[in-house]
Formats: structure tokens, sequence, C-alpha cells
């Protein structure tokens, strides 16, 4: 019998042109994944979770009054070391009632009030814990590929939903002052827009400076949009 | 000495009544923050919100414990 020869399939590369911008060649990425059914992707500043303060192209996210086909492409948050302050606070909360015996009168009181209070005292500092959790947790900015958005919990029962098209973005400006947000490279980016409302601020926000870039490239590529005629 | 005894049982009836109305309110805040969570997983999901939904639970649970504690103990 003769040797049938059977040439070896060529692997397909997933071959991203160098002279598209870097939002391009990430969505080229995800897009090429996505359609080989492989759930991770590798894309710096990526990140599955869900405390992370800086993430692209984030996977979970949804949103109210999100269009279906708004693709999200950063989602940030304060960062985390913004929130020394409340844990700091919640430590000295939990091991304060050691330090319980300097106070006389406490002593005299009957044994059950003097748990009632110690447990009182404890529930105190878990729902303030919980409460500033949640105001970071969900303080979110959103930057998908139309829009800025800005969720913020102020308190209990009051949220505030900010929106600008990106195409309304006329200008950003990026602040980082002191040591601390040098340090950990976090800071305040301001962005002027021709929304209704005039200016939205992304605070203690991490790497401001990609965040600005990020931007730029998405208002080139709004422009882009516009001349071909793809304005969704 | 009669009446200080007097005076010392209406004040602790008092303090009584005062912690078991703080602890209600606390109750009720509790049920506030899970309405809150409830609005704010709505609005945003990222992937973390049945923990959460656990932890306002367990909140719930420790309120009322704490509530009910207090009407034993005191």
């Amino acid at each position: 019998m003769a040797d049938v020869y059977i040439s070896k399939k060529k692997k397909k590369k997933t071959v991203v042109k160098k002279s598209s911008t870097p939002i391009v060649r990430a969505k080229k990425v995800v897009s090429k994944k996505r359609k080989s059914s492989v759930s991770k992707h590798k894309l710096p500043g990526h990140s599955y979770n869900p405390f992370s303060a800086y993430i692209y192209y984030p996977d979970r996210v949804k949103f109210i009054n999100r269009d279906p086909k708004e693709k999200v492409i950063l989602l940030l948050r304060k960062h985390p070391i913004t929130n020394l302050s409340w844990v700091v606070l919640t430590f000295l909360m939990v091991i304060a009632p050691a330090f319980i015996s300097i106070f006389d009168f406490f002593e005299l009181l009957p044994m059950g009030y003097q748990i009632v209070f110690i447990l009182i005292w404890y529930l105190i500092a878990i729902a303030f814990a919980f409460e500033e959790f949640l105001k970071w947790f969900f303080h979110v900015n959103i930057i998908t590929d139309e829009r800025i958005i800005e969720v913020d919990f102020v308190n209990l029962f009051y949220r505030e939903i900010t929106d600008a098209n990106i195409d309304q973005i006329q200008d950003v400006t990026v602040e980082v002052g002191g040591g601390i947000r040098t340090m950990f490279h976090f800071g305040d980016l301001v962005i002027q827009t021709a929304a209704e409302i005039p200016k939205i601020n992304f605070d203690a926000i991490p790497n401001p400076d990609k965040v600005a870039r990020i931007l730029r490239e998405l208002r080139i590529e709004e422009e882009v949009e516009k001349l071909e005629g793809r304005v969704r | 000495m009669n009446d200080l005894v007097a005076i010392g049982s209406s004040v602790a009836l008092i303090a009584k009544i005062g912690i078991i109305i703080f602890l209600i309110v606390y109750t009720i805040f509790s049920f506030a923050v899970s309405k809150q969570v409830k609005i704010m997983t709505d609005t945003l999901e990222v992937g973390f919100e049945s923990q959460i939904k656990v932890m306002v639970l367990i909140h719930i649970v420790l309120s009322v414990a704490v509530l009910v504690v207090a009407i034993i103990v005191l």
C-alpha cells in the first residue's frame, strides 16, 4: 500500500496589527479569545479579583441601564490604601473592650449589663466597618466604549449615577499630589464634559495616567467612528 | 433605705428599656442595610454579590440574637 502523505495542519496565529491603538488591539484579543471559548485572557491590568481597584476589561461587570452592545473597558475604585483610616478605626473598636477595666464604673454594673454593653459595642463596630466597606466597594467609576459612568452611594438610601458620552469629553486632568499618592501611584481624574453635568471626578483611582491615556484613545476611536459613519 | 432600692430598681428598669429600644432600632437598621445592599447589587454586579448578601444575613442574625440575649439577660 502506498504511503499517503498528510500535510500538517497549519496553526492559526493570532496576529494583531501593531499600527492599531492598544484599545483596538485589546478588543481584538478579547474577541478572538471569546471565539476560541477560552474564558481567561491575560491583558495587562486585567484581574478576576472583585476587590481590585483597577480592572481592565472586567468579565463580570454589569450595571443598571447598560446598553446590550456596550463593552466595559475599565472598572475603577478608590485605591485600597484609602481604606486605611476606617480599617484602623475598626481595629481600635475591636480591641477597645479589652481596656474597659480602666473605667471603674463599668465594673460596678451587673454582669448582664456588662455583657450586653460589650455586645452592642461590637455590633456598632461591625455596622461601621460594613457600611464603610460597602461605600468603597460600590463607589465605582466605569469606562465603556461609549461613555463614562460614576456610581456613588452617598449614604444609606441615596445613590447617584452620573454618566457622559465619550464624545462629550472636553478635557481630562490628572491630579496626583502628596507623598502617599505619589508613593502608591494613585490620584484624581477630573473630566470636563459638554454634558448636563459639566464635571465628573474619578477620585483616588490607581494609575490615573493610564486611565487618561485610555480615555484619549477612546475619544480618538469615537472620532474615527463618527467619520466612518459607524456611530451607534 | 427602701426609697434608695426603689430608685435603683427604677433606674435599672429605665436602662433596660433604653437598651432594648436601641436594639430594636438597630435590628430595623440591619434590615434597612439589607434593602440598601439589594439596591446596590441591582445597580452594579461585579461577581461578589452572593457573599455580600450572606454577610448582610449574618448581620441581621447577629442583631436579632443580641436583642434576644438582652431581653433574657437584663
